[in-house]
């Protein structure tokens, strides 16, 4: 790690703001998977970032979700790792982060949600991002319209 | 934030990577005793120091149901220093971010929300947030799953 005399301390504080990067993507719609009741699996959203300068990444994801039968309900949470992505209804990978999201009423009815976390990443390592999903009760989760925003701060 | 003596600084990522963040789960604060058009407060109770930085981004996530359908809610996160509002308390603090509003209709009385703001602050000052809430039209509002992110920006 370069030392950073005093004199430099202003610009260099300006190339890290002006080097911090983002990424928005909107992966294809999941849509129903195979759940297990109480037992988390995998979205295959596959959405990769790599920080560059900071180690402080935060992550947004909003959709939409539901689950195919009645009075069964679906958590949903951010999960992250790097090497390979997992699959769709892949078993539960890398680490679950942040808020988990509720239907607010079990059921059929489809409700948008967001889910946001935040992790102390490594520059220059690519990290892959994705929705740890379990069906409560029983059903299958849905998920669609997904977008996630993962940036460093 | 102590002093930082010029020998000390390796970098500015050095100064950055340590700014906190924290997400937190609410418990449960009950249902309110709503006024039509009136805010009162929710009684999160959740309290926070900034230790580093002037500027706080946070988001709160939950869902919200109305005991009487088609009645609807606004909700928006609020903050203050001093004790924190309790459930069902007057409106008191300073409102901030988004209001969310459920708009109900045919009978959907439940939804996710998101509020979120940008917060300016004084380190080392601790600080209330909460969310404050007021029916649109009759009704008594439940907020529940809550989760507070936080984080030094």
């Amino acid at each position: 790690m370069a030392f950073t005399a005093p004199n430099e301390l202003s610009s260099a504080l300006n190339a890290f703001m002006a080097n911090r990067s983002s990424t928005t993507v909107a992966p294809a719609d999941p849509g129903t998977l195979s759940s297990s009741t109480s037992v988390y699996k995998m979205s295959g959203c596959a959405v990769l970032f790599t920080p560059v300068v900071s180690t402080l990444v935060s992550i947004e994801v909003v959709g939409i979700m539901g689950n195919d039968t009645a009075s069964d309900n679906t958590l949903v949470q951010i999960a992250y790792g790097t090497g390979s992505a997992p699959a769709k209804n892949g078993a539960a990978a890398g680490t679950q982060i942040g808020s988990i999201v509720t239907l607010p009423t079990a059921g059929t009815t489809k409700s948008s949600f967001t889910c946001v976390a935040n992790i102390v990443a490594v520059p220059g390592t690519t990290y892959w991002f994705d929705l740890a999903t379990k069906a409560v009760t029983g059903g299958n989760a849905i998920l669609q319209n997904l977008t996630f925003v993962a940036s460093e701060y | 934030m102590g002093f930082i003596a010029p020998n000390e600084i390796s970098s500015t990522n050095s100064l950055l990577i340590s700014r906190p963040y924290l997400i937190k789960t609410i418990p449960d604060p009950g249902e309110m005793a709503s006024s039509t058009v009136v805010y009162r407060m929710v009684g999160c109770r959740f309290k926070y120091t900034p230790v580093m930085s002037t500027t706080l981004d946070i988001t709160v996530l939950c869902n919200t149901q109305q005991d009487i359908p088609n009645t609807g809610s606004n909700t928006q996160i609020c903050y203050g220093t001093g004790t924190p509002p309790a459930l069902n308390d007057t409106f008191t603090g300073t409102q901030v971010g988004n209001i969310f509003v459920n708009a109900t209709a045919a009978g959907i009385d439940t939804q996710h929300v998101t509020c979120t703001a940008i917060v300016p602050v004084v380190i080392n000052t601790s600080y209330w947030f909460d969310l404050s809430s007021k029916s649109r039209s009759g009704g008594n509002t439940t907020y529940t799953n809550i989760y507070i992110c936080i984080k030094e920006i």
